[in-house]
């Protein structure tokens, strides 16, 4: 019986020695597998790769420094290949510049519309309907002129009156066009943010207000379209998508109102059942107190 | 003599059945005399009952629309919330009471506490009242996978894991409990059945039984357990009032006010309906049911196979109250300080858990200062630098809103 049940203790201890093992393969095998996703997921908009892994900064560090403060590589979207060429993994020079690597250098003012529309398709293509449309004429702004080429930032709204100024008179047609479809944007955006304020505010009493939440994103999501739009600098292109964004924001304005107004007769509706009740107890006391 | 429709139907019926010892009975019973210390609370036991009324009436008015299977079932919660007139407003209302029940429960069972009423010779009253609190709790916890939407599918994948630890014949309870290894479209099948069949008829059953024997012993007296309980008379005679219908027109008032408020709940604070249930996705801050907390929290300070196994203990120590643990004759509560006040500080240890189940993982902000609880319910200061930065779990529920 001893010799038997100190087989079965050490059989356990060995199946626990074992399952210890298995136990620490499976973590090792779990950490691989995190380390592989963050490795696959850095081209798809996840952590940026270490800048002092890139070679190309050792050297070019005015231009690194620029761009680890963009949105291309605080968003893990870009390396200096993607729009250079090269290998900026590469120690040494030749293989980082071969040819085969299809390393460009610095892009020439003609390319550099199509690298980046490479990515940005929709502002590429309004661009070229634009009045800067001739960008291989040295006196027309390219993309890089108002974005920057390295230091790329998130566009906003106030990128497009800074930079029409930096080449346009203030109070010229040019500059005045800026604003107008600046001012035009916000004043979408700004309307966009109070509906949904407002959707906030009122979804919390009425749940039905819940279907109103796709609307609001697909007035959004249009709103989002006339981004690329504002690169054909002209307000009339602008003025349709906007208005469809409005008659979007003017359903679920209705909504609210609705909603505002079922409230009302919601707190009606209340006053009415305690009234109810209140006359009702009332008869009920009555009748107690006749049968004390 | 004047025509009236019920003596009308009445004697209809007695001339073809021998109903008047029925009609006798039920007279002696019905107008039985309450004892003078019969106050407003004792209206509790009336309104819960009117409530679960209400709850069968809506539950009923809830499954002609509803459809339960995993594909349709979050479907045809939206369609009685945004299509059905008013639609919206019994969904609500049926929510809302199985708050107000559960409430009603808990200050009822500590009525009876405090008055003693689970004394000699009421025992199985007591008894049948702890199996509807059971009842009750076991309505909402099936009754909150129904909806099928996130909180309400993730709730219930937590809630169903617990049962598992128990050592044994936890993963085979699961697994009978779900339908299978995962909360899925069987598990929202036997909830279903559950919910809309099983519980219904024992709680039809229990809460007959329990009125039964309320009115065939009668309200319990303040005296002691040694005494002989008075008789009618002796009751009358003391300042007692008949049942019916001095009794019933204060339960009906007490029922009013409680419809009234259930209803003002209804209108004023519909419940949401959060995204479709999705087995791939977990939502952060997914928690049960308020009156599921003090077990939830429980099961973060000790380990899960012991955790599990206190709410039922806690039931069957409450059956087991008048036998085991107050067994002095005394029912007046000024005479039982000791047995209520054990009471009432195992009740406030329930209660703490409940408030640190809910604090747990959230940010707020007390008396100016805002602190991040943990997983524990421990509270973090939390510099003024940081107040601005997301807290450790979003909470997340029904209730949420937030456009995206």
């Amino acid at each position: 019986m001893i010799g038997r049940s100190a087989c079965v203790s050490a059989c356990a201890g060995a199946n626990r020695s074992r399952g210890r093992w298995v136990g620490w393969l499976a973590l090792l095998a779990l950490l691989a597998l995190m380390a592989a996703t963050g490795l696959t997921a850095q081209g798809d908009g996840a952590s940026p790769v270490d800048i002092d892994e890139v070679m190309c900064a050792l050297c070019h560090f005015e231009q690194g420094d620029e761009f680890v403060t963009s949105i291309h590589y605080q968003k893990g979207l870009l390396l200096c290949d993607d729009c250079h060429g090269g290998d900026p993994f590469a120690v040494q020079l030749e293989t980082a510049k071969a040819p085969e690597t299809g390393f460009i250098g610095k892009p020439r003012r003609e390319d550099i519309a199509a690298i980046c529309g490479r990515c940005h398709t929709g502002p590429a293509r309004f661009f070229a309907q634009g009045p800067h449309r001739d960008w291989e004429n040295d006196d027309n702004p390219t993309c890089i002129t108002c974005h920057h080429n390295h230091r790329v930032f998130d566009a906003t709204l106030a990128l497009m009156e800074e930079s029409c100024v930096r080449c346009h008179v203030s109070d010229s047609e040019p500059a005045s066009g800026g604003v107008a479809i600046r001012s035009r944007l916000e004043g979408s955006a700004a309307h966009l943010a109070r509906v949904a304020m407002d959707l906030d505010r009122l979804r919390v009493i009425d749940p039905k207000l819940d279907r109103v939440v796709p609307m609001l994103k697909a007035a959004r999501s249009t709103l989002r379209e006339a981004d690329p739009i504002t690169h054909a600098l002209n307000l009339e292109l602008i003025e349709e998508t906007l208005e469809a964004v409005g008659s979007e924001l003017a359903v679920v304005e209705e909504r609210l109102v609705e909603s505002v107004q079922d409230r009302q007769r919601r707190r009606w509706a209340v006053l009415g059942v305690w009234l109810f009740v209140a006359v009702n107890v009332f008869f009920l006391w009555a009748k107690r107190r006749q049968l004390d | 003599m004047k025509w009236h429709p019920i003596t009308a139907v009445r004697e209809w019926l007695e001339v073809r059945f021998e109903l008047e010892p029925v009609f006798r009975l039920l007279r002696e019973n019905l107008t039985k005399p309450v004892p003078p210390h019969v106050n407003w609370l004792f209206t509790l036991g009336s309104v819960l009952a009117a409530l679960l009324a209400v709850q069968l009436f809506t539950g009923v008015l809830l499954m002609i629309s509803y459809k339960p299977s995993g594909q349709e079932a979050f479907q045809s919660v939206q369609h009685i919330t945004y299509d059905v007139p008013l639609g919206w407003l019994i969904r609500s209302a049926h929510n809302w009471g199985s708050h107000v029940i559960v409430v009603l429960a808990l200050l009822h069972l500590a009525r009876v506490v405090v008055y003693g009423g689970y004394k000699k010779p009421r025992e199985l009253t007591w008894g049948v009242g702890v199996a509807l609190l059971a009842v009750i709790l076991g309505f909402g916890f099936t009754g909150y996978l129904l909806p099928w939407d996130q909180v309400a599918y993730w709730g219930t994948v937590v809630a169903t894991e617990a049962p598992a630890s128990i050592p044994v014949v936890g993963p085979l309870t699961r697994e009978f409990m779900i339908g299978g290894t995962e909360v899925a479209d069987p598990t929202l099948g036997r909830f279903y059945v559950v919910h809309v069949i099983l519980l219904p008829l024992a709680l039809l059953s229990l809460v007959g039984l329990h009125l039964l024997l309320i009115r065939y012993h009668g309200i319990s007296p303040l005296s002691g357990t040694d005494q002989p309980e008075p008789g009618s008379e002796e009751i009358l005679r003391r300042g007692g009032r008949p049942f019916l219908p001095h009794h019933v027109l204060k339960d009906s008032a007490a029922i009013y006010v409680a419809i009234g408020a259930l209803m003002s709940l209804a209108l004023l604070a519909p419940p949401h309906l959060g995204e479709m249930a999705d087995p791939l996705v977990t939502p952060l801050g997914i928690k049960p049911e308020w009156y599921f907390l003090p077990a939830y929290q429980l099961l973060k300070y000790v380990p899960e196979v012991v955790g599990v196994q206190v709410p039922p203990l806690v039931l069957v120590l409450l059956l087991l109250l008048p036998f085991l643990f107050d067994r002095s004759p005394h029912r007046h509560p000024r005479r039982r300080l000791r047995v209520l006040g054990a009471l009432g500080a195992a009740a406030a240890v329930i209660g703490l858990l409940g408030l640190l189940g809910h604090l747990s993982d959230t940010r707020q902000t007390l008396l100016g200062k805002t602190y991040d609880f943990d997983v524990l319910g421990r509270p973090h200061l939390v510099e003024a630098a940081e107040v601005g930065g997301d807290p450790p779990q979003a909470e997340e529920g029904r209730g949420a809103g937030g456009s995206p």
